[in-house]
């Protein structure tokens, strides 16, 4: 069973072109990158005025709303 | 207006959304399940970087123990309700319904009874008749007071907790409690709350004075409680 945990996130960081927001594990002590972690269900709530036509990129995905 | 992104399924970390066209993104939240059970201890992170590759920001989430998994959720002010380590504070209580307060205004020692006593650190309050209440970590206290009359008659009346520093040999008041509040004939509850003290002598004996102006009153009850509210022996 995973544990729930909340963290916080920095506001108001705008992203633009070739920017990219990076789900990771890090290791404790030195930071740096840990193998063997998966990760399911990740989703961002982002704020844009990017096309929903356009936001699609890589294996990431616009959430279909009510009447889509 | 704020939209959702997601990825459906599992898939491995590092997992990255790239801005696909010009335009802003300003995410809100995030969230995702990270399963740990081949890997060893980890903090899961959601990190920005610029269009050159540059680390912007990293959050980080509480640490996730070797094998273990989370599921978390970032939002601005989500820090408040991390992992937190939960106040204990060190207290003792007294409570004893059968005291003698004499008249006049003499000083009467109060001397607590153990089996009145209680505490949940008895390293920091010990008690005994002969020494009273003695503080045996340095810090910052607070006390208060609560003494019920049992006769209509007393017209005032108040108690006094004085602090008895034997390293020095002498008493100082650290706190003086309630007088009557003017009301004479009723029944009469004085309740007091002192400042915060400092007790910065290890070892520190604090014995409780009663003084009562009127008749006197042999069936008083008397409630009394202390916490260590910082075991720091420096200034506020």
């Amino acid at each position: 069973m995973a544990q729930a945990q909340i963290a916080a996130l920095p506001p108001n960081v705008d992203l633009d072109l070739s920017c990219q927001i990076v789900f990771e594990a890090v290791d404790p002590t030195s930071g740096s990158p840990v193998s063997g972690v998966t990760i399911a269900d990740a989703l961002l709530r982002v704020e844009t005025d990017i096309a929903d036509s356009q936001l699609a990129s890589g294996p990431f995905m616009l959430v279909p709303g009510p009447g889509a | 207006m704020s939209k959702s992104i997601a990825v459906l399924g599992s898939d491995q970390v590092p997992l990255a959304y790239t801005v696909p066209v010009p335009g802003t993104l300003t995410p809100l939240t995030a969230s995702a399940v990270f399963n740990g059970s081949g890997a060893g201890a980890f903090l899961p992170a959601v990190s920005f970087y610029d269009s050159d590759g540059n680390l912007i920001t990293r959050a980080t989430a509480p640490e996730v123990a070797a094998g273990g998994s989370a599921e978390v959720s970032w939002f601005p002010g989500g820090e408040l309700g991390g992992t937190g380590t939960a106040f204990a504070s060190s207290w003792a209580t007294l409570f004893d319904n059968s005291i003698t307060v004499p008249a006049g205004a003499t000083y009467t020692q109060y001397d607590f009874t153990p089996a009145a006593f209680y505490t949940n650190d008895s390293t920091t309050f010990t008690v005994d008749s002969t020494n009273g209440l003695k503080l045996n970590s340095d810090g910052w206290y607070q006390l208060g007071v609560t003494l019920s009359w049992s006769v209509s008659s007393a017209a005032t009346g108040y108690a006094e907790m004085l602090w008895n520093i034997p390293n020095i040999g002498h008493r100082t008041s650290y706190c003086v409690f309630a007088d009557d509040g003017g009301v004479v004939g009723l029944a009469t509850t004085y309740h007091a709350w002192g400042f915060p003290m400092k007790a910065a002598t290890v070892g520190s004996h604090g014995k409780l004075f009663l003084r009562q102006f009127g008749s006197s009153d042999a069936d008083c009850a008397l409630s009394f409680g202390i916490a260590l509210l910082s075991s720091s022996s420096g200034n506020f």
